[in-house]
């Protein structure tokens, strides 16, 4: 995600940003669902920089500034730190030119309305909530076109544990020495959702039937009052085969035979405290190899096995880590 | 296979490695600054912020959440 450096790092963006109410969110669920949340979106969306498009796609993605009204403000699908500026600019203008009766809606909006169903709702408060991120390791073979535009990139994720399911990932009986193996379903979420190659943009997941392995095995090596300590090693494996597009717009109208794949070696490390029975500390780091490319992945270039790593710790509390793992919905919660 | 093979065998990880290969993927400080812009993680959450605050949305909306996997 490039823009959150070439644009949300700047100063000048960041001092403008004081005057307004920042968010993100998913645009196909703005654009698509059916309740007042994304209703209010429709509201201005269609006054935007995409406004009426219909190629190469429908998607109304970029930045929005508009009031709470409805109001639309300014808008712009950019990655460069200046034009956002001067859309900000230009937002604060029409903001402070809109009459104060048209910036606010008529009542004070409900915490969540009616209709509105967001996947946040199943952030896990008593379970265990990890935030991810992936990047590439060092290539040997260094200079290609990709690797000089990309070659900072990284991304970022959830996962999530419910509580009951945080508690599988130990022994029954939790004393020093006791190992455990990480139930499958457990495993292969890290494998299917996390373990991705969206080091340059966004993928999909791996179908479950691609999961050639996820193994995760828990040792507890100490238990210290009513902490224990643990250890965590394990390896996943996920190839899929088929026909898709890798080169974003230029080749959408021309799938063609694909292969993408993961492979990677897993160590981390624990602590879970038994009386409040929830994780105090949980970090994974896994290493491995990833090969080919998905539609919007940027790997179109780079197909080739290179090698990438990804780290799991758990997420602070702020408002931007409750954010839903992009795969969410396939965990099978209810 | 045999460069999958060769990749993984220079990118071991190991106990010795583990911090290495961590301090290398977690973004750097200068790297997460756009952090400090305090995102509110939905629309609406801004909505009922701004409503109350009397203050303009800025939103960034794209294919796939800007602030998980984008």
């Amino acid at each position: 995600m490039i823009a959150r450096q070439s644009v949300w790092n700047d100063p000048d963006v960041q001092k403008l940003l004081e005057k307004f109410v920042a968010c993100a969110d998913e645009v196909g669920y703005l654009q698509n669902a059916k309740n007042p949340e994304c209703e209010l979106f429709r509201r201005f969306s269609e006054k935007g920089h995409y406004g009426g498009r219909t190629k190469p796609t429908n998607t109304r993605q970029g930045t929005y500034a508009a009031a709470p009204s409805g109001e639309f403000l300014a808008s712009i699908n950019s990655n460069d730190a200046r034009g956002m500026a001067e859309m900000l600019r230009k937002a604060l203008a029409a903001w402070e030119e809109l009459p104060k009766e048209r910036r606010l809606l008529a009542d004070a909006p409900a915490p969540n309305p009616e209709g509105r169903v967001r996947v946040e709702r199943w952030y896990p408060l008593d379970g265990l909530a990890l935030k991810s991120y992936t990047r590439d390791l060092p290539r040997e073979k260094k200079g290609t076109n990709s690797e000089r535009y990309f070659g900072k990139a990284w991304n970022q994720d959830f996962l999530w544990y419910r509580k009951a399911e945080s508690r599988q990932w130990l022994p029954e009986k939790i004393e020093a020495g006791a190992k455990h193996d990480v139930p499958a379903a457990l495993a292969r979420r890290i494998a299917r959702f996390t373990f991705v190659d969206n080091v340059r943009g966004q993928t999909s997941a791996y179908p479950d039937r691609c999961v050639e392995k996820a193994e995760v095995a828990v040792e507890v090596t100490a238990v210290e009052g009513d902490v224990a300590s643990l250890t965590l090693t394990g390896a996943t494996r996920a190839v899929e085969k088929g026909k898709w597009s890798i080169a974003g717009f230029k080749d959408m109208n021309s799938p063609s035979e694909q292969e993408r794949g993961v492979e990677m070696k897993l160590l981390g490390r624990a602590k879970y405290d038994v009386k409040q029975e929830k994780f105090v500390a949980f970090e994974f780091v896994a290493v491995g190899t990833r090969w080919g490319a998905t539609q919007y992945n940027g790997r179109s270039e780079d197909v080739e096995p290179s090698p990438w790593g990804v780290v799991a710790a758990m997420t602070g509390d702020e408002p931007a880590d409750r954010v839903a793992p992009a795969f969410a919905w396939g965990y099978g919660w209810r | 296979m045999t460069a999958i093979l060769l990749a993984l065998l220079c990118q071991e990880l190991t106990d010795e490695s583990y911090d290495k290969w961590r301090d290398h993927v977690v973004p750097k400080a200068e790297e997460l600054r756009w952090r400090a812009v305090g995102w509110q993680p939905t629309f609406w959450d801004a909505v009922v912020k701004a409503q109350k605050e009397e203050k303009p949305i800025l939103l960034w909306a794209m294919n796939g959440h800007p602030l998980a996997l984008c």
